[in-house]
Parts: C-alpha cells; sequence; structure tokens
C-alpha cells in the first residue's frame, strides 16, 4: 500500500476517519448527546460522568475531539455541571476545528435540545464532508497497542506477531506507543536497557517504579493466579509477554495521557496516576480505558491483542483484533481481523503474521474497517484520574 | 508429532503447543535446523521445555531475555516451571 489518503485537519497530522463527536460534559447530558449522535454513524458519542471538575478528563476530552480522526466537536453540556464546557470549547476551536456547545437547561430540555442538537450535528457533517484527502505518509502514522483477555497464547502468539509489526512501522518512520506499565513491573531493568539514550531509561525506570508503588497502594496486581496454571513461571516471564507487543526497537520516551510524542518511534505511554490528594481507585479499571488513553495520545488505530476473546472496539479510532488462540478464533472469528492462532497450529510463522499485522494496519488507514467498526462497537471509559504531564514536570 | 515453538534463537526453552504426553517425541518449531527431542515428564500446552541441558543458577532465556534462573540441573526434554525456575525480580525484592 503505497498510497494512503487521509484527512486533512488544520493542525498536526492527517486523519484516517472524519467523524464528528457529541461530548457530554457531565452523566446528566449524556442521554441527549446520544440522542443526538444517533442522526449519522459518521457521528460519535463520547463523555465524563463526572460532575465534579477534573483536569484530567477535561484534558482527555478536548484530545478526543482535537484527534486527527475528529472533524468537529458538539459539546453537550446540562448547564451546571463542575466541567467548564466554554473553557473545552475554546481549547478545540483553538485547533482550528468548528465547535459548539449545547446547553440542555437553556434549550428547554431533552425533546427541543435533540432537535437543536441534530440541526447542529447536520451542519457539521455538511461542513466536514468538505474535508481535503490528503496523502497519509507512513511516517505520520501513530499506533498504539493494548491487549486483554490474554491467555496461555497471548505471550507466544498474537503479542510477539504484534511486536513484529510495530518493527516494521518503526522502521518504516512511524510512530508506535505501548501502555500497560502496570505489567512491565517484571521487567523493569530490561526495558531500561532498550531506552534511546540514559534519560529516557531514568524516565522509563521511575514510571515502572511508580506503577509497581501505585499497585501496592491500591491493592492492583497484574499477576493473575491463572497465570501460574498458564505455564508462565516468573513475572519477568508474564511481563515480557506483554511487552512483546511492542517489538525489539529502541523506545524513544514516555508520553503520559494525552500527551503526543514527541517524535518518530517508539514510545511508552504512562497511563497510572500520580500522587495526589485523592486516590481514585484502580489505575485502568478496563481495556476500553487504556485503548481511549493511546487514542488521547494521538493513536490513530489501536492494534489489540486477544487470546480468551473479546469484542470490543472504540470511539474514535479503529481497534484492529489479533487472536492469538486457535480455538478462540474458530468460535468468534466474526470478531477479529487477523488470526494469530496459525502460529499455534503451525499454519504461518510469527514473521508471516506480523507481516499481516503491519499490512492490515495499512489497510485500516486507508480505509478499511476493522471488524469492530463493521459491528458498530464504540466503547469508551473515562474515569476519574489525577495525573501530572511530563512537560510540567 | 507434538510440537513446541522457540521463539528466539538465543532461548534456551520452547513454548508446547499442546498438551504433550510423557516420553513424546517433539518437533521444534521456528528452529533454523531440524530439531527433535524427547519430553521428559507430560507438558502442558503454553508451558515450557529445555532445549538443552540447564545447570543450576543459569538464565532461563525466553524471548531472548533471560525471564529467570535454573534452581535446579534441568536436563534437555524436561519441563521448566516454578519447580525449578526462581524469579531475579523476586529474589531482589526480598533482598530489599
Amino acid at each position: 500500500m503505497d498510497h494512503i489518503l487521509g484527512y486533512a485537519r488544520p493542525m498536526g497530522v492527517p486523519g484516517i476517519r472524519n467523524y464528528v463527536v457529541c461530548i457530554h460534559t457531565v452523566e446528566c447530558s449524556s442521554f441527549v448527546s446520544q440522542r443526538i449522535a444517533e442522526i449519522d454513524p459518521r457521528v460519535q458519542s463520547v463523555g465524563f460522568p463526572g460532575c465534579y471538575k477534573n483536569e484530567y478528563a477535561s484534558r482527555l476530552m478536548v484530545a478526543l475531539a482535537t484527534h486527527a480522526n475528529v472533524g468537529a466537536a458538539l459539546l453537550v453540556s446540562l448547564g451546571c455541571e463542575g466541567t467548564d464546557a466554554s473553557a473545552l470549547a475554546e481549547a478545540i476551536r483553538a485547533t482550528g476545528r468548528p465547535v459548539e456547545i449545547l446547553r440542555i437547561q437553556e434549550a428547554g430540555g431533552t425533546e427541543s435540545s435533540i432537535v437543536q442538537g441534530r440541526q447542529i450535528v447536520a451542519r457539521m457533517l455538511a461542513e466536514i464532508e468538505t474535508t481535503p484527502r490528503v496523502q497519509l505518509r507512513i511516517s505520520d502514522l501513530i499506533v498504539g497497542t493494548e491487549c486483554g483477555g490474554s491467555d496461555g497464547t497471548s505471550g507466544i502468539a498474537a503479542n510477539p506477531a504484534i511486536g513484529h509489526a510495530f518493527d516494521l512501522l518503526v522502521d518504516a518512520g512511524a510512530t508506535a506507543i505501548i501502555e500497560e506499565t502496570l505489567e512491565m513491573v517484571g521487567c523493569r531493568d530490561i526495558i531500561a536497557r532498550r531506552a534511546a539514550n540514559p534519560d529516557v531509561a531514568a524516565q522509563l525506570s521511575r514510571t515502572i517504579e511508580k506503577a509497581e508503588q501505585f499497585s501496592q497502594q491500591v491493592g492492583q496486581f497484574s499477576i493473575a493466579p491463572g497465570n501460574e496454571s498458564g505455564g508462565l513461571s516468573t513475572i519477568e516471564e508474564k511481563s515480557m509477554g506483554a511487552f512483546m507487543k511492542c517489538g525489539s526497537r529502541n523506545i524513544s520516551g514516555v508520553i503520559k495521557v494525552t500527551e503526543k510524542p514527541s517524535g518518530k518511534g517508539l514510545f511508552v505511554l504512562d497511563s497510572v496516576p500520580d500522587p495526589s490528594a485523592f486516590l481514585f481507585g484502580y489505575s485502568n479499571p478496563n481495556d476500553s480505558e487504556g485503548i481511549l488513553d493511546l487514542i488521547s495520545s494521538g493513536a490513530h488505530l489501536v492494534v489489540f491483542a486477544t487470546g480468551r476473546g473479546s469484542v470490543i472496539g472504540s470511539v474514535i479510532a479503529p481497534v484492529l483484533k489479533v487472536c492469538g488462540n486457535p480455538k478462540t478464533y474458530a468460535r468468534m472469528s466474526g470478531d477479529m481481523d487477523v488470526n494469530a492462532g496459525r502460529i499455534i497450529t503451525g499454519e504461518a510463522t510469527l514473521a508471516e503474521v506480523g507481516r499481516e499485522i503491519y499490512e492490515a494496519i495499512l489497510a485500516v488507514a486507508a480505509g478499511k474497517l476493522t471488524a469492530a467498526e463493521v459491528l458498530g462497537h464504540q466503547e469508551y471509559c473515562i474515569p476519574y484520574k489525577h495525573q501530572n504531564l511530563c512537560a510540567n514536570l | 508429532m507434538a510440537q513446541v515453538l522457540l521463539l528466539h534463537p538465543k532461548d534456551n526453552v520452547a513454548v508446547a503447543l499442546d498438551d504433550i504426553a510423557a516420553k513424546s517425541v517433539v518437533a521444534v518449531l521456528g528452529a533454523e535446523m531440524p530439531l527433535r527431542l524427547t519430553a521428559q515428564q507430560g507438558i502442558q500446552f503454553a508451558h515450557k521445555l529445555a532445549l538443552r541441558p540447564i545447570a543450576t543458577g543459569e538464565a532461563i532465556l525466553k524471548y531472548g531475555i533471560p525471564v529467570g534462573f535454573a534452581t535446579a540441573p534441568v536436563a534437555a526434554g524436561e519441563w521448566v516451571h516454578t519447580h525449578n525456575v526462581g524469579s531475579y525480580y523476586a529474589e531482589k525484592k526480598e533482598a530489599k
């Protein structure tokens, strides 16, 4: 695939999808926002349920509204929540995107808000339809990876095959992001040695140490009882299995949620909360949260490894599912994009499946829908969290 | 024939791609040269089998990286798991 057409954006890299997002700024406006979004499949609904203002969540909503795959945004506010819809709109407008606020209390309640919201969204759809198509180079592409529903096959089939695809991406000049620092606690030194320079090595060590301290504080551990019976003898072995997803290239840097990678190459996304007065509980409550973190940092699409089987997709960006267990694939093939179980059955090598994943990434970037997109999956999760940005440290 | 998967050329263990019966001959997928050996015990799916003798204290290499060390001598074809593998990470933690 040498020619991928993306959607030109006023700032930043081109997108691979062209959506209008309806963002509810509190749970109270979520129903109205979802009803507005039903008008057209190119309109997606996302939002934050909390009423008390959370800087992290506000930053995340702005990052999603200004994502490369998004052309315009409608903020759906109740009118009295703590989150400041005007401030969000201002930040979104600064990127040159059309943005409007609909306040339900001013608009006259449910029915009239839905009518007005749909009118706004229809205007935005007409506007983004004229978005110029421009060439998207592989070096423009940002790809994230995550795993969920792991089993004994994850560390030997889907994850290393994705790692192979990530090596191909990095070598072609793309940007790749791996998340899940909580899973990496057993191989901190090995990961630090992959750093491009001593500063990044120190940052990686600190990040993984923080993940370890956090998991001890809240009692969240990445080792489950099933791991040992599944053949994993040590935490190093489990950590390496998860870490295999990012391949073998040097790590260029560490970023926090909503921060964009500062260059090309491989980046580690730290999504673990930083110490603060509030402890909001588990770091990554589910797979959708991790996927959205990657998207908020600019991932055009996310490659998701599973063994036991997962069906999720995401708002804003396509999720490409790679299944490493041939039995799961046979049972749930309608939800999967790549069958890495062929490594287990001896029908294909790691390198062959890795190449296939790489080609699939480019095809999705060129517009091919993933299984989750065809099925209409649009999961997301935005929890309360506290994080300082790396740039502010 | 039962198969095990070699994940990295440097590795001294390979991963069972199916449940393997004791004393059965297994083929190593991913090896540069055709390689077969006899499983010393029954080995469950996704568990590890030693490709060559491993001395006490020697690193267990999977993905080309030490994921632990042998706590007892391991013979080629033997099952490699918590009964004969220790964690560098857990050792370090205890030493703290």
